[in-house]
């Protein structure tokens, strides 16, 4: 016990000078278990007044029908007004105003012993602080008589701090900065703290500290969650228990819900970068200490890795991740309740039915090493005399054979096969034949189908999903693609035999787990060629007319064309867990 | 208690009616008038009604053409819903017309043929050959019966319903020969066993292949029928044109549309629908002057047949909405009518929809007051395209005393009792959480109420 | 004070005929007449979809001839709950084991029809009609029970299917619907608030017309359904606590089931299926997964009965649509088969085995031989517990089988 007390003090001593003109830490009580801040958010507002993409944004998104016709609506124009309003009454412009009241840094903190939550504005001087809030209570209090109504704040004072309270939250001045809770009690603390720094403060815990350490430089604003004192608060937390009791659950999340169930705390950064923003989460994770349970998450040693993501044109989307399905299974008695291992063993009874007998969990995924990717792409449609009516993009999913010799047979047989009992079945059904084409491709080979449209069905008025499908099967080296489209299949195995000629070792430049990155190009123009099905379904799932769905929709897709792309990466290093997620606006910059 | 039927007067119930007073001719006279044309009408509607002579509403009613604006949408739907594949949007796709549509009368009709001549999807899974039997119904709905008739007898839904599409020499199918018969066009124990046989021989060689209808001439069995008082070579065709020229046909669709449109009881005997049933003969079988006939009769606006339907589901919930111009998820909104016993598309079984006292039971009731719940606690749902509250101030409803009169005229059958009305007033006045809110409750429990469930 | 019950049970029948000539009387009105005239038996139909594995449910363990033909999916004799000197249960089956020593529940052994059929749905089909292919099929055994049953007296919801499948061919009936239920949800009044439940059924509940009008038809039906609201939802109340179900799909259905019994509104046949007997290959893990759902569900449900007082008047009955051929394929798992046990379950079954168990040395093209037809059992369940005539629903006669104790 007495070293950390001695280790906090020592801390304090040596900290609290330097740590009160950082951020808001040393106001808030020792037991605050969620602590975000802002450093500049005065640069950060006038950098956006300033940013000449911003203009051009303001104008694309009045463009969006939903936004133009909200922005003409009754309670937008009064929103207006009021701001009009308080710009007169404290005779300068909102953006302003709000410039000095944040701009010397904003603190959040949640307590759980008060229930209280506290936002710390730290204003750019104490006078124009209580000019501002002077200027608003007056405005309030106004509108309140007005009105009829009592009003809204209490003046009261509490040490030297102007304190209002109001029905459900208070705010108070005390020197130059602006604290608002929904507790007076957490409130009073606060100011206590802005007038004599306490020597025991959430600045003083050891987590909060070491986690600060670790803070980026680049970031504007930071989060710190203090998992460990949450998990003791609330043991029945799902969340926090490290369990996801269902194979999907699993195989997303497992790994990350190991580590919230082990870690002490959460931080995230975020970075802002010139078109686009990103925010890195962390949770510290000793990868010596992984369970047994979630090798097929993190692989041996934690040091499983996803290979480098595949990019074809038309690229939507792309999951490269590390994944041992088949030890996953294995470990399902440990991982999973009963009722889930029983839905396992009937799904695995099916699948491997359809495997022609082979185990499911240990002959066919077990033939696989855990380097999984999933590809999805917009999809031409030009291979089919009939085009369906929805069109969905093509998706592959590639993975690494072990003993590429006998799977790729026992796979292209079983392939072929799927494909004869398709046709029997597509038979009875009346449904379109596929027929299958071989070609070689590089130093590998592929398996496409293409379908035959009956003569009667040629001219038909609507064509339905299964025109989207022509599965096809393609190896290369040590790697198979089963893709929906023999168009993406060959794109994929010509894309991988140019990286691997290319000699960059994509190896080298992947240490992720998991990689998802996603481009807007191709989910935009996925939208628009469906945008009559998109309207169709609008109108018959929100009851709208042909003119409300087509303004729905058509403000979708504006929102999507935004946007340019993202990534999400889980990555572990020796001693943490960090998720890194990104996303770009790079296109209001073209549109200029 | 009830007016003995055998007291109501042939001649003087299918007369026009010819309303002499305004006690005669009121919103109440036209709100019955929609309601039972139609699924009910909104307050301008009504007022538009209002000058209008019983004749002239009816005969505008069977004449109506669908808007060329809800016919495209119609089938902007129909394409979204069949390319992907979606048996289970099928209800909601005949809802949106039933709500949008402006030819009520005969998307009214359209119904009763499709529990009339029933097939369901969930034995024809194949959403574009139950889409085609529906056009087909919808197109003959008020026209020609015995065309309507032949075209059913070769719709591929159907023969594939009734496991009728393959139809053998050496083993006829006596299925469809026996509905034919006892479901749609004569009646049962209007025919003898021996019919049916004979029937189900002339139309062996009646197959389906590849979801069409088709002829085999080596499985038809060309030998002599003898059908009724008739023989002869017969085919399939000429078997259907026997059974329809039965003096038992015109009377069996008669009495059948007589129930459909004036009362679910109390009204019984031959007599009572001769006059029809000649006349129908008469017109070569012509459905609409039939219809018209029955909508601008005494006996249509007489005490036997105000307040004398149970609202079938459709009428019950399509109604509501119609009748205060309200929008909601179609999907949601078609589905939960399956709960209450009637989901489009889907007839329990051959017999289509029995309706009258069989629509209400527990489970039914309970549905009806859930589904009303669910439906206007759904944000989907507006009226007007707005809040509840904003519809009814447009209308110029003032007061809640307003409001529930307005929505008795609008909704009820029959006058609603005034406490139940001084109950309604005081929810509105008085009842917790917002009045948008509490207005909604109130209507949930409103149309939940005995009373309304009546047409 | 028994006489005076008496009296009042014949008496409160009288009043339920006359009052209820729809069926309209209140609920304990109505269970009290039932009781009176012997009209109370309910039957529940558990379907257990995919051909279940006789020989690996109830066990032959006694013959060489089982081992010799499933050298990986056998059960070893050890292991099995005996139920003779030749016969014992799956292991997971500890429920049925319990049951049957207790006296309520019956194997009958060896169910099929001649010229089986191995495919799923036109074995299923048949085993729901009782008709073969080139027949009429628009209606099922259970829907033809229920135009018999409603003839003699009717009910407002005849025949329940618990479950989000569609409707079974089954309970296909040409003159009544039965409803699917997916939650009990269906069955209790969505709203909440209590000010505005209580003005409804002061508002439902008048009504200023004449008896036996339509009006009135609606007040009394709609009070009713308030009464079954109100009852669904106190039986669930007072049987949370007691039973405590297991949580899987049959579990859920078996309860609600339970609840719909409980809160009695005259209902005599209940229909439930439990999916994923198609076990062709890896069986074991499946097989013995979906027996413990089984034996487990089932066992809660007949000690939920218990409790509630209802075991004496409700017989459930398990099939499937075949068995499985006797030896199993490479895979270890087996293929579509023949005949295979159905079980009966309830305070009044005619416990023990039923019937021989077919022999494994006498095959046909590997697979069992029938020794009762599936339609005697049902001739024994609709003549000796539904009290129906058995030809009628049957379209011929079928010796039944006894499938309820003698009393």
């Amino acid at each position: 016990m007495r070293v950390p007390v001695l280790a906090a003090v020592l801390a304090v001593f040596c900290c609290s000078p330097l740590m009160a003109e950082d951020g808001g830490e040393h106001l808030l009580p020792i037991s605050t278990v969620i602590y975000a801040e802002i450093d500049q958010p005065g640069d950060l507002i006038r950098r956006l007044r300033d940013d000449p993409a911003v203009p051009a944004l303001v104008e694309q998104l009045k463009q969006i029908p939903a936004i133009g016709q909200a922005l003409e609506e009754d309670d937008s124009v009064k929103a207006r007004e009021a701001l009009g309003i308080i710009e007169a009454q404290l005779g300068r412009e909102w953006e302003d105003v709000l410039t000095a009241l944040v701009e010397n840094g904003v603190t959040f903190g949640f307590d759980p012993l008060s229930q209280g939550a506290v936002l710390i504005l730290h204003a750019e001087s104490e006078e124009s602080l209580n000019e501002i809030v002077d200027g608003l209570v007056e405005l309030a209090n106004a509108d309140a008589e007005s009105k009829g109504k009592k009003a809204p704040f209490q003046e009261a004072e509490y040490r030297d701090a102007r304190v209002f309270r109001g029905d459900k939250f208070a705010f108070g001045i005390a020197a130059d900065r602006l604290v608002l809770t929904n507790k007076s009690e957490l409130g009073r603390r606060v100011i206590d703290a802005i007038y004599e720094t306490p020597t025991e403060s959430l600045a003083v815990r050891p987590n909060f500290q070491q986690a600060r350490d670790a803070r980026s430089e680049e970031s504007i604003g930071w989060l710190y969650v203090d998992l460990a004192t949450i998990r003791s608060a609330s043991p029945d937390e799902k969340l926090l228990q490290g369990k996801a009791d269902d194979p999907g659950g699993e195989i997303i999340l497992g790994g990350v819900l190991e580590g919230l169930s082990k870690a002490p705390y959460l931080t995230a950064d975020i970075m802002p970068g010139r078109r686009s923003v990103s925010a890195s989460f962390s949770i510290p994770l000793d990868r010596s200490k992984i369970s047994e349970e979630r090798v097929h998450y993190f692989g041996p040693e934690g040091k499983g890795q996803a290979a480098a993501p595949i990019h074809v044109p038309g690229n939507i989307l792309t999951i490269s991740t590390y994944r041992d399905l088949a030890l996953m299974l294995q470990r399902a008695g440990d991982l999973f309740n009963e009722s889930a291992n029983d839905g396992l063993a009937k799904a695995e009874t099916g699948l491997s039915t359809l495997f022609g007998g082979r185990s499911f969990s240990e002959d066919i995924l077990g033939a696989f090493s855990p380097r999984l990717q999933l590809v999805v792409a917009q999809q031409s449609y030009d291979r089919l005399d009939t085009k369906p009516s929805i069109k969905l993009p093509a998706f592959a999913l590639v993975a690494e054979m072990r003993d590429p010799e006998a799977t790729r047979g026992a796979f292209r047989r079983n392939f072929m096969n799927a494909i004869g009992f398709f046709n029997i079945v597509g038979a009875m059904k009346g449904n379109p034949q596929l027929e299958l084409d071989f070609e070689d491709i590089d130093d590998g080979e592929l398996i496409s189908t293409r379908i035959v449209t009956p003569a009667d069905k040629k001219d038909q008025e609507v064509v339905p999903l299964t025109y989207n499908y022509a599965p096809a099967m393609g190896f290369n080296d040590q790697l198979m693609v089963i893709s929906s489209t023999g168009e993406l299949a060959r794109q994929i195995l010509t894309q991988v035999s140019e990286d691997a000629r290319a000699e960059t070792s994509p190896e080298a430049e992947a240490t992720a787990n998991t990689i998802l990155q996603f481009s807007t190009d191709g989910i935009f123009e996925l939208l628009l060629a469906n945008r009559e099905h998109l309207i169709a379904q609008n109108m018959l799932k929100e009851g709208h007319t042909r003119v409300e769905a087509e303004t729905e929709i058509d403000s979708g897709i504006e929102i999507v064309k935004l946007f340019d792309k993202g990534r999400l990466e889980l990555s572990s290093s020796d001693d943490t867990l960090d998720l890194d997620i990104s996303i770009s606006w790079d296109r209001i910059q073209k549109a200029e | 208690m009830n007016p003995a039927s055998n007291s109501i007067d042939p001649e003087w119930a299918w007369a026009p009616y010819e309303p002499t007073g305004a006690e005669d001719w009121s919103l109440a006279h036209v709100a019955h008038f929609h309601r039972r044309a139609g699924f009910g009408a909104n307050w301008q509607t009504l007022q538009e009604s209002l000058p209008l002579s019983p004749v002239t509403l009816a005969t505008q009613a069977v004449s109506q053409v669908e808007s060329a604006e809800v016919e495209s949408s119609s089938q902007a739907l129909v394409t979204s819903i069949l390319a992907a594949g979606g048996l289970n949007q099928l209800p909601a796709w005949w809802i949106h017309r039933l709500l949008q549509g402006s030819a009520t009368l005969r998307e009214k009709m359209t119904i009763f043929w499709h529990g009339h001549f029933a097939t369901s999807g969930a034995k024809v899974r194949d959403p574009q050959l139950l889409l085609r039997q529906n056009r087909l119904l919808r197109e003959h709905a008020l026209g020609d019966f015995a065309a309507m008739v032949h075209e059913v007898s070769k719709d591929p839904a159907m023969l594939m319903y009734l496991d009728s599409d393959s139809n053998r020499k050496v083993h006829p199918n006596e299925n469809f020969a026996r509905e034919l018969m006892e479901l749609f066009t004569l009646g049962e124990g209007r025919y003898s066993e021996q019919d049916i046989r004979e029937l189900a021989r002339c139309f062996t060689g009646w197959e389906v292949r590849r979801n069409e209808y088709r002829f085999n001439p080596y499985q038809h069995d060309d030998g002599t029928k003898r059908l009724f008082d008739q023989r002869g070579q017969f085919g399939g065709e000429q078997g259907v044109d026997i059974v329809l020229d039965r003096e038992d046909c015109p009377r069996f669709i008669a009495g059948k549309l007589v129930r459909y449109f004036v009362a679910d009881e109390g009204l019984s005997g031959e007599e009572l629908i001769e006059p029809l049933a000649v006349e129908f003969r008469e017109s070569g079988l012509q459905i609409a002057p039939l219809v018209q006939r029955i909508l601008s009769s005494n006996l249509f606006y007489s005490e036997h047949a105000r307040a004398r339907k149970f609202r079938s589901p459709i009428e019950f919930a399509v109604g509501f909405l119609r009748t205060l111009d309200g929008s909601t998820n179609l999907i949601g909104f078609s589905n939960s009518l399956k709960d209450l016993g009637q989901l489009l598309f889907f007839p329990p079984n051959v017999k289509g929809w029995n309706g009258g006292r069989e629509w209400i039971n527990s489970s039914t009731l309970l549905a009806r007051a859930n589904m009303m719940h669910d439906l206007l606690a759904r944000s989907e749902t507006r009226f007007g395209g707005g809040d509840l509250q904003e519809y009814c101030d447009s209308q110029g409803w003032a007061d809640p005393e307003e409001v529930v009169d307005r929505l008795s005229t609008l909704l009820l059958a029959l006058p609603l009792n005034s406490e139940a009305s001084t109950e309604l007033t005081q929810l509105l006045e008085s009842g917790s959480g917002d009045p948008e809110k509490r207005l909604r409750r109130a209507l949930a429990l409103f149309v939940s109420l005995p009373v309304y469930q009546l047409a | 004070m028994l006489s005076n019950r008496r009296e009042f049970l014949q008496l409160a029948a009288a009043g339920a005929v006359t009052l209820g000539a729809q069926g309209l009387a209140p609920a304990f009105l109505r269970a009290a007449a039932r009781e009176a005239s012997g009209q109370n038996n309910v039957l529940v139909v558990i379907q257990m979809s995919g051909g279940n594995d006789g020989l690996n449910t109830v066990v032959p363990f006694a013959e060489d001839r089982y081992y010799k033909a499933r050298p990986k999916l056998a059960i070893a004799k050890n292991d099995v709950l005996k139920i003779d000197k030749r016969l014992g249960f799956n292991p997971v089956l500890r429920g049925f084991a319990d049951l049957l020593e207790a006296g309520h529940l019956g194997i009958v052994q060896g169910v099929g029809y001649p010229n089986p059929n191995r495919s799923h749905f036109e074995s299923m089909d048949i085993w729901h009609t009782c008709h073969r292919r080139s027949e009429d099929r628009n209606e099922g055994w259970l829907g033809r029970t229920v135009d018999q049953l409603q003839h003699a007296e009717r009910q407002e919801i005849p025949g329940v299917h618990v479950g989000n499948d569609r409707l079974p061919l089954a309970l296909f009936s040409r003159s009544h619907r039965i409803p699917s239920i997916q939650s009990m949800d269906q069955f209790h009044l969505k709203a909440k608030e209590e000010e505005s439940m209580q003005a409804f059924r002061r508002m439902a509940s008048q009504s200023t017309d004449s008896e036996g009008s339509m009006l009135d038809f609606l007040t009394t039906s709609t009070v009713t359904a308030l009464d079954v609201s109100q009852q669904i939802q106190e039986s669930i109340k007072s049987q949370s606590t007691a039973v405590d179900y297991p949580q899987t799909g049959l579990g859920r259905k078996l309860r609600s089931i339970s609840q719909l019994i409980s809160a009695d509104f005259g209902t005599r046949i209940f229909y439930a299926e439990i999916d994923g007997f198609d076990t062709h290959a890896l069986q074991a893990a499946a097989h013995t997964g979906l027996l413990r759902e089984l034996g487990e569900a089932v066992s809660a449900f007949v000690e939920d009965l218990t409790a509630t007082g209802n075991l004496d008047r409700v017989t459930t009955v398990c099939f499937s649509e075949f068995g499985r051929r006797v030896a199993e394929n490479a895979s270890e798992g087996t293929d579509h088969g023949t005949a295979a046990p159905m079980f009966l379950i309830g305070g009044q079954v005619q416990s023990g085995l039923i019937g021989k168990h077919p022999s494994l040395d006498d095959l046909e093209q590997g697979d069992l031989k029938f020794h009762t037809d599936f339609r005697q059992v049902y001739a024994g369940l609709l003549q000796q517990w539904l009290k129906c005539d058995s030809e009628k629903v049957l379209g011929e006669h079928f010796d039944p089988v006894s499938v309820i104790r003698k009393a």
